[in-house]
């Protein structure tokens, strides 16, 4: 018999939709402020104020796509711990559309899409799952917030280890 | 409540904080003394200071804009560089300002940005006459 869990789909971009655990996704902003920062990596090169605090915007899209729009129209903000037991972090990530929740069955595991079969990408994978006939990724946020992606994704970039801060 | 002060230097609409002892002298854009291979120089205390320009994405420019009519003469006591600005005030900021390190995600090495500042709705980059002198002697390099 198989049960489910509650998850969140996030549409970041045409055909890059992936998933985060109910628990994880903190709030949708449909009006975000958003700030751009100079000097930062293509894919967070922003903030939000947010709750008294100033959080870093990721497009995910642009992990894939140095060159894919810029544009956010929703913002979700995503909470994530380094290690069990930890403060809670937080990250905002621009969205397409607005996120929404679905009920997610253990047994409708699928394989890797092939986009993540890259070691870059890999690590951004907890498991994988079908919905409206598209394979789905359930994202580590805590990956994706990591300067270990920061720094493949530099490297990968033709970036010098060397203007990479730890 | 706790004020924090910094030297507001403008630079194409951004606003790039650096400590107010950090910051030497301000001179006159027009005072420039013109050197080959570089935007100049300007004198002050008996040193010669030479002049750096960024552009509104923080990334060094080899020419002046008009709009960039001072220059404030940045030091950490071993090294000092001027840096052309469309505007340079004192501000302080409230303690209940917003001001958060630069995420580490979003750090490179080479940025001068330390840290994040939103205060009255606007965005400021916080730095230090350390870190963006050696910005800006890297970019020279």
């Amino acid at each position: 018999m198989s049960t489910s869990v509650n998850a969140w789909i996030l549409g970041a971009g045409s055909d890059y939709s992936f998933a985060v655990a109910e628990v994880e996704m903190v709030e949708y902003l449909p009006e975000p402020i958003v700030m751009d920062v100079p000097l930062s990596p293509h894919y967070c090169s922003a903030v939000i104020p947010w709750r008294e605090r100033l959080l870093p915007l990721m497009h995910y899209q642009r992990l894939f796509e140095p060159t894919a729009s810029h544009e956010q129209r929703h913002i979700g903000v995503l909470a994530y711990q380094l290690q069990p037991g930890e403060p809670l972090r937080h990250l905002a990530i621009a969205l397409s559309a607005p996120p929404y929740r679905i009920a997610v069955t253990d047994d409708l595991s699928e394989d890797l899409p092939e986009r993540y079969a890259d070691p870059i990408y890999r690590p951004l994978v907890r498991a994988v799952f079908q919905h409206n006939g598209a394979a789905v990724p359930v994202i580590d946020v805590a990956y994706l917030a990591s300067t270990m992606l920061r720094d493949s994704m530099l490297e990968r970039m033709f970036v010098t280890p060397n203007t990479i801060c730890q | 409540m706790t004020a924090i002060a910094y030297a507001n230097l403008t630079i194409d609409g951004q606003s790039l904080l650096l400590p107010q002892t950090d910051v030497h002298h301000i001179a006159l854009a027009g005072n420039i003394c013109p050197q080959e291979g570089g935007l100049g120089f300007v004198e002050h205390a008996g040193l010669e200071w030479s002049v750096h320009a960024l552009d509104r994405e923080l990334m060094p420019i080899g020419s002046l804009p008009e709009s960039r009519r001072l220059v404030a003469c940045i030091t950490t006591g071993e090294q000092s560089l001027a840096l052309a600005c469309d505007m340079l005030t004192t501000v302080r900021f409230e303690s209940e300002s917003i001001i958060d390190d630069l995420p580490k995600m979003m750090r490179l090495f080479s940025s001068p940005i330390q840290s994040l500042l939103y205060a009255d709705g606007a965005l400021h980059f916080v730095s230090g006459a350390g870190p963006l002198i050696a910005y800006l002697l890297s970019k020279e390099a």
